[in-house]
């Protein structure tokens, strides 16, 4: 390879550390978003926000604000999906089936009906509750249904377009956890893009470990759709699709050994022995203290980057990943009858070192 | 009495480690393997070698009104075990049972299930001789369970729940179900799993679909989230887990009528996920998760649909017959 162009060796190797880092970073990312989403009860919030925007606004025959949400949440058939022995979001079901939705509002607004209820029984309830959004929105609901069970169908449509929306509310508040999550992580390991493409672009080492860790990882995922590689652990990358289980992808000890060469806080140099009176690093002190003085500026824009970069999410950057090895394998010139016989001889060259024991 | 005490305590620690470390194994086909991994049944002329006339009582545990036969099959070449669930209420292929002698061959269609719970002394490997059982519940880790048809008459109506049982809570079985370890290897034409003792045999579980329903020729698999009935937030399981629900079921009616994020309260057992270990077993996998998936025999009354329900009963014969080809009445 020569040094020019773009997509040089070293450049593109570079490019190819700094996705494989942002992919891992990711997957990390994503494993803890999902544990944090469990924990804060997001779902949970989230169905309660939706139910509370629906019914909320419908005061009870006194004047009561918040009437017919109260009641909602005080039916046999709301009340039995609550947590027993807690409140508030804690207690709430993270999930409401459109038919127990439709079965309750309409008990609510039939209360005043015993046995069985009929269509004209539902219009009157409905008739009957004081101006606000939830009557509003039933006699609209009901205008053209005619009978009871359409009458039912209507309201749970009703209920399912709210939860769409909801799911929609959901997704952006997970985004938020994400980049939340992104900021903790990068801050927590120091992920500086800025110096991680510093540090591969100096370390060919470095540089080396990574560029191997992603074609491996790249190469494993090729393997997995024929699903005849190595495998301890299986998923579903396809959720559609129960009759395709692949290896997991997770992010391996190896790969992670790997990243330790460019994340991480460099040791703190003792003060005293920071400098030497000539303002050079003694030679003795830890290989970050040789550093210099780190540009807080340059830092910030570095975690920035890292944080835009890892909320991407790991899809995205596992695509990039692929595109770069795959130009990387394509550029790779085919050895040279000198390179292939230098080989050969270093290669003999260390068969005999290893073999000299026995010889 | 204190070093009494202490001695019977080193026993009892003992006794739970060796029971813990238990492990047996087994020996499958590849060809087989690759036949059953991704349906939901198998068919068998089965000899009926031990069955005894009663069903389970009905209350927990192993007291779940089942009938187990224990039998001999060419076509599994294992010691096997088949069970018709809630076998009280299909009286026809109860009759028929009753009236087997020791050694008849009968004609049997179920769920393919291996599950490590039956252990023996002994690995089991596919195609070697089977010895004659002399119990209904001799060792084996392969059943037929549930049946679907025995000697031609179907017993789909059993994928009902169990009136009376209490299942494992979802809280206690499946955290048990998803550390169950195992070694799976291959060779050229065999697939080995070797695992210690399965438990919770009947699990009540709500399941949240994570993708579509997807049809094979007896059934229909789909990936689902599993919750506690009384804890709707945190799902038990670590991922989602393959459902396998068999043709001309209720449960399988019901499940093609949700989509992606719906909920179902299922009753159902587990079995080992062949699928995934065909994928494991390319190289030796030590010491790794079992990999299972949860067989639905039943939906909570409170989830089913009027549209699901049986019409009569000669619907429902029709019904067995033209979608399993199973009703051979």
């Amino acid at each position: 390879m020569n040094g020019n162009g773009l997509f040089n060796s070293i450049t593109l190797d570079v490019m190819i550390g700094l996705v494989f880092v942002y992919l891992l970073l990711a997957l990390l990312c994503t494993t803890v978003n999902e544990w944090l989403a469990g924990l804060m009860k997001l779902r949970s919030k989230n169905l309660a926000a939706a139910i509370k925007q629906l019914l909320d606004r419908q005061p009870g025959p006194g004047g009561e604000a918040g009437w017919f949400l109260q009641k909602f949440y005080e039916h046999p058939l709301i009340a039995g999906m609550l947590k027993p022995g807690m409140s508030g979001t804690a207690a709430h079901p993270s999930y409401l089936p459109s038919r127990t939705f439709a079965t309750t509002v309409m008990n609510i607004v039939t209360a005043q009906k015993p046995g069985k209820v009929e269509f004209k029984d539902l219009e009157f309830g409905i008739n009957a509750l004081p101006d606000g959004d939830v009557k509003k929105a039933l006699l609209a609901l009901i205008q053209n249904s005619g009978t009871l069970d359409q009458a039912q169908k209507n309201i749970e449509t009703w209920f399912d377009d709210t939860m769409d929306r909801a799911s929609g509310w959901f997704k952006r508040r997970t985004q938020l956890v994400t980049i939340l999550v992104a900021i903790v992580l990068t801050g927590l390991t120091n992920a500086d893009t800025i110096n991680i493409v510093r540090t591969l672009w100096k370390n060919p080492t470095q540089r080396a470990l990574l560029v191997k860790q992603a074609e491996k990882r790249v190469a494993e995922a090729k393997k997995e759709d024929s699903s005849a590689s190595e495998a301890v652990s299986v998923e579903y990358k396809d959720k559609n699709n129960p009759l395709k289980p692949t290896k997991i992808a997770k992010p391996s000890k190896d790969e992670l050994d790997a990243l330790g060469g460019v994340l991480g806080w460099p040791e703190k140099c003792p003060a005293s022995q920071s400098q030497a009176k000539d303002g050079q690093p003694k030679d003795n002190q830890p290989k970050d203290c040789k550093e210099k003085e780190v540009n807080w500026c340059n830092r910030l824009l570095g975690w920035f980057l890292t944080v835009i970069a890892v909320s991407l999410g790991a899809p995205f950057w596992f695509d990039i990943l692929n595109k770069f090895v795959n130009i990387r394998d394509a550029g790779k010139k085919p050895k040279t009858s000198e390179q292939i016989s230098a080989d050969s001889a270093s290669t003999s060259t260390k068969d005999k070192k290893q073999g000299a024991p026995n010889a | 009495m204190r070093s009494l005490h202490k001695f019977s305590r080193t026993v009892a620690v003992l006794v739970i480690l060796l029971a813990a470390a238990r492990a047996e194994k087994l020996i499958l086909s590849s060809t087989f393997v690759n036949q059953v991994k991704d349906r939901a049944t198998v068919s068998a002329n089965l000899k009926v070698d031990v069955h005894p006339n009663t069903p389970h009582s009905i209350s927990k545990g192993g007291n779940d009104g089942d009938i187990h036969m224990a039998g001999r099959a060419e076509e599994v070449g294992l010691p096997l075990v088949a069970e018709i669930v809630n076998a009280r209420l299909v009286k026809p292929a109860m009759t028929r049972l009753k009236a087997t002698a020791p050694g008849t061959e009968v004609p049997v269609e179920g769920v393919w299930r291996i599950w490590f719970e039956h252990l023996g002394k002994e690995d089991q490997i596919q195609g070697d001789p089977v010895d004659v059982p002399d119990t209904s519940n001799p060792a084996h880790l392969f059943e037929i369970h549930p049946i679907t048809t025995f000697g031609g008459d179907s017993v789909l109506d059993s994928f009902v729940d169990i009136p009376g049982y209490t299942a494992y809570p979802a809280h206690v079985a499946f955290p048990f179900y998803e550390q169950v370890k195992a070694t799976i290897s291959a060779s050229d034409s065999s697939v080995t799993i070797t695992s210690g003792a399965g438990k919770y045999n009947y699990a009540e579980f709500v399941i949240e679909l994570a993708g579509a329903v997807q049809d094979v020729d007896d059934g229909s698999f789909v990936l689902a989230n599993v919750f506690d009935n009384e804890d709707d937030e945190e799902a038990v399981t670590k991922e989602a887990r393959r459902m396998v629900f068999v043709k001309g079921t209720r449960p399988a009616c019901e499940v093609k009528k949700l989509t992606t994020g719906s909920r179902l309260h299922v009753l159902g057992i587990p079995r080992v996920n062949l699928s995934e270990v065909a994928v494991m077993a390319t190289e030796e996998a030590a010491d790794t998760r079992l990999p299972y998936e949860m067989i639905i025999v039943a939906v909570q009354k409170a989830d089913l649909t009027d549209d699901c329900a049986p019409k009569n009963t000669a619907t429902l014969k029709k019904k067995g017959k033209g979608k399993s080809g199973s009703g051979g009445e």
